[in-house]
């Protein structure tokens, strides 16, 4: 009897370390799926990657953006501003949307996209990894014609949600540039917002 | 007068007299990086400048010019350069050494003029420093030597078209030395590996010899056939900085300095360069408490300039203190309303002023400067105005402030006086800023800019130009179509003539009305009205100028102007904190493990038990 109990021991042993490690496996793997696949997505689309260079040439409206670096891959909306005056932004987690009365990505100026930040019933937002980017990252905008306008990250900063920001909205140097923008800092209930904006600014390629 | 002339004319001989060194004219020679009967090159070496040979080179170089071999202006560049010499060596001596003698451990810097030695020359480690603008002629009775990695440095104007090596025996160039200035040797000039050498190697007769070298005629030694004259001018508004405490630089196509530059920024009319016809660029040392633009008829808003063989030209630098907020952000959000910026009018204020008298032919007196300021935007009061002079001061306030409430309203002109004594022909520019009385406090800012002659009858002009806007109050986001409306007039004595106006914004400037006699002078008490339209899309503020000459002599005017673009509200980008559902799925895993852990951990203790 005590002999054959010996023999149990690590048996039960085994058993309960291969359990736990299984579940764990199991959830790398859940975790790490989404990510995964939307990578997979951005590199069969980077296959036919056209640069287009900025030019003042008609840019045809912005369709989708595509952040490799982050896993973003969104549809685009437009908005327009508040009656605030305050830029709009889009309806759910996962689109982003564009300033309508704005350049166009890609043509002279400087474009701007939003994207939330955070969890809505259950589903990510876009730009919760924006943060994540560095200087150099690549980003890109597929227009309605199939055309991909690259750019690529020159600066990140963070504003006071009420901050007058021309240089974010406006440029004089005639290029191309896309800003991107989402909240951060602490939640604020009574304004509903985030206490900061935290601004990507990127240069036509 | 007579007094006057003769001090003039002692003035200037005084300098010249101790260091009598004069460049030579070197002919057809002048744009040959190398020139010798025999050229020899053993690896890729670079001439910018002519290359001339009887019996060529091995290892061809890269020549950015022409190579003449024994053909063209070849042999008539050797009997140029011939003649130079004969020049140099007729030179007087102003500094003499009897033995050979290594430069470099002379007192330096060395000045301009003729240095004699009765022997070899070298230059050591330490290398040499040629300081002002003159000209240096070494004339060597035996070889000229340098050690590898030396440098002749040239400060305070000193220029290599103006350096002269004058050796009896061979000439040669350690490896990676920097060398300056033409070296004349009949008896040979061997230029060690990678030196980089601005100037000229003249052998005619004898053999260069270069290896992975690079020479350069610097364009500037070129003497234009007809030079563009090139008025380069600091503007400064603002601050506490001076026009002097900037450093511009103007550059040819190749970036080199051109002219004996970098200067110190120059007020008034500026610096003047005498330049070849070509492309050039202005720059300057950036400063961050400044905002920098370009302006005038001479240069585009980037400092380009494309010069014509005799054209006179002007291109101002116009820095703007970072600390006058010219222009303001506008903030859609800030005013409760939409895309308006709350109401907010861009100021403007002008300034005009005339000089009693113009003109002092009989020498050093007095001048007055008198200076009218006025509201030109005419919406909103002006506050804290002020008004100084870079040439004199203070201007002190006389009369105008008709109401006594201290701010310059529409329709008050505000007297302003200032005296000084003069004694050279001086341009000096006066500045007046004021700010809307409103909630806003924006700046407006205006200058005029007057030359008085000194010792001559002949009154330089004056020009004023005021600039207007179509649109005072801030465009919604995106921007809109703006015209401006300049009215340039004069406020001086003598009618101007090739007045041009310019924007560093907008373009083209387009005569409307104005020269009600149609001989296309601007005549004192005349109105000329020029148009110009542009679409913007971010707060601006542009500069206009009005050039114009008469009696030998450009007058200048500048207007500035903002036109403000709101900026939208940051958008509310985020979603109120909420639980996510990894969470929960943690939350089971942690569940599940403990359950794990405390059923293995049971079974531990039942194992031990039954032992």
């Amino acid at each position: 009897m005590n002999s054959a109990a010996r023999k149990n021991i690590p048996r039960h042993w085994a058993a309960a370390i291969l359990g736990v490690a299984s579940i764990i496996i199991v959830l790398v793997i859940i975790f790490f799926a989404k990510n995964f696949y939307a990578r997979q997505a951005i590199l069969i689309d980077n296959a036919v990657v056209q640069n287009v260079s900025n030019a003042s040439a008609i840019v045809a409206l912005p369709v989708r953006l595509e952040i490799p670096e982050i896993g973003v891959d969104a549809a685009i909306e437009y908005v327009g501003l508040t009656a605030q005056g305050v830029m709009g932004v889009p309806v759910g987690p996962s689109d982003v949307a564009w300033l309508d009365q704005g350049p166009r990505p890609g043509a002279n100026g400087s474009a701007v996209i939003a994207g939330h930040e955070g969890w809505k019933d259950g589903v990510a937002a876009v730009f919760d990894n924006l943060g994540k980017l560095k200087i150099g990252d690549k980003v890109y905008v597929l227009d309605g014609q199939g055309t991909k306008v690259t750019f690529v990250v020159r600066n990140m900063k963070t504003y006071d949600q009420n901050g007058d920001v021309p240089e974010v909205f406006a440029s004089s140097d005639g290029k191309a540039h896309l800003n991107l923008i989402t909240c951060e800092g602490t939640w604020n209930a009574t304004q509903k917002s985030y206490s900061n904006r935290l601004v990507v600014f990127t240069d036509g390629e | 007068m007579a007094a006057g002339v003769l001090f003039l004319v002692l003035g200037f001989a005084g300098p010249l007299a101790a260091h009598a060194a004069s460049t030579p004219a070197l002919g057809d020679a002048t744009t040959f990086g190398a020139l010798g009967s025999t050229y020899t090159n053993s690896a890729a070496t670079t001439i910018n400048g002519d290359l001339g040979y009887t019996t060529g080179p091995g290892v061809a170089p890269t020549v950015n010019g022409t190579t003449y071999v024994n053909t063209g202006i070849y042999a008539q560049a050797g009997i140029d350069q011939n003649a130079a010499l004969s020049v140099l060596n007729a030179e007087a001596c102003n500094y003499n050494f009897g033995s050979s003698t290594n430069l470099s451990l002379l007192s330096q810097p060395l000045l301009p003029g003729v240095y004699c030695i009765a022997g070899a020359a070298s230059i050591g480690t330490g290398g040499i420093t040629l300081s002002g603008n003159g000209t240096y002629v070494f004339k060597i009775d035996g070889a000229l030597t340098t050690v590898a990695g030396s440098i002749v440095s040239l400060i305070n104007g000193a220029s290599e078209c103006n350096v002269f090596w004058a050796p009896t025996q061979a000439t040669t160039l350690g490896a990676n030395t920097t060398f300056m200035g033409t070296d004349i040797d009949a008896s040979g000039i061997t230029v060690g590996s990678t030196v980089t050498w601005k100037g000229q190697a003249l052998v005619f007769g004898g053999t260069v010899t270069t290896n992975a070298d690079i020479i350069t005629v610097p364009i500037s030694c070129v003497a234009p056939a007809n030079p563009a004259t090139f008025h380069v001018i600091k503007l400064v508004v603002g601050g506490s900085a001076a026009a002097s405490d900037f450093t511009i630089h103007v550059k040819d196509v190749s970036n080199m300095e051109v002219g004996g530059g970098p200067f110190p920024g120059a007020s008034g009319l500026g610096t003047s360069y005498s330049l070849p016809a070509g492309n050039y660029s202005v720059s300057e040392n950036p400063n961050a408490s400044y905002v920098q633009s370009f302006t005038g008829s001479g240069c585009d808003a980037s400092g380009n300039a494309a010069l014509s063989a005799g054209q006179d030209a002007i291109c101002t630098v116009v820095n703007t203190a970072v600390a006058i907020p010219v222009v303001v952000p506008v903030a859609s959000s800030g005013g409760g309303s939409v895309s308006t910026g709350g109401g907010r009018i861009v100021p403007l204020i002008g300034i005009t002023k005339v000089p009693t008298s113009l003109a002092l032919p009989t020498g050093t007196g007095q001048v007055t400067y008198n200076y009218t300021v006025w509201n030109v935007g005419g919406q909103q009061a002006l506050d804290n105005v002020t008004v100084t002079d870079d040439k004199c001061s203070p201007a002190t306030y006389v009369s105008g402030d008709t109401n006594g409430n201290g701010k310059l309203d529409p329709h008050e002109n505000w007297k302003y006086t200032c005296s000084t004594t003069l004694s050279t022909t001086t341009t000096n520019t006066a500045i007046a800023t004021g700010y809307s009385d409103d909630a806003y406090h924006q700046a407006s800012i205006a200058t005029a800019v007057a030359t008085v002659v000194v010792g001559s009858n002949k009154e330089p002009p004056l020009i004023n130009i005021v600039k207007v806007p179509s649109r005072l109050t801030p465009f919604p986001y995106g921007g809109g179509d703006v015209t401006y409306t300049y009215t340039v007039t004069n406020p001086g004595v003598v009618a101007l003539h090739n007045v041009t106006v310019s924007d560093n914004k907008c373009g083209p400037v387009t005569y409307v009305s104005g020269d009600a006699n149609n001989n296309s002078l601007l005549e004192p008490g005349e109105s000329w009205t020029y148009t110009c339209s542009a679409t913007i899309t971010a707060s601006t503020m542009n500069t206009a100028t009005a050039e114009g000459t008469a009696n030998g002599f450009t007058a200048i005017g500048y207007a500035f102007a903002t036109v403000l673009v709101a900026t939208p509200g940051l958008p509310n980008t985020g979603f109120p904190p909420q639980t996510s559902p990894w969470d929960f799925v943690w939350a089971a895993c942690a569940l599940v493990a403990c359950w794990l852990i405390f059923a293995v951990v049971r079974k531990i203790e039942k194992h031990q038990a039954h032992k």
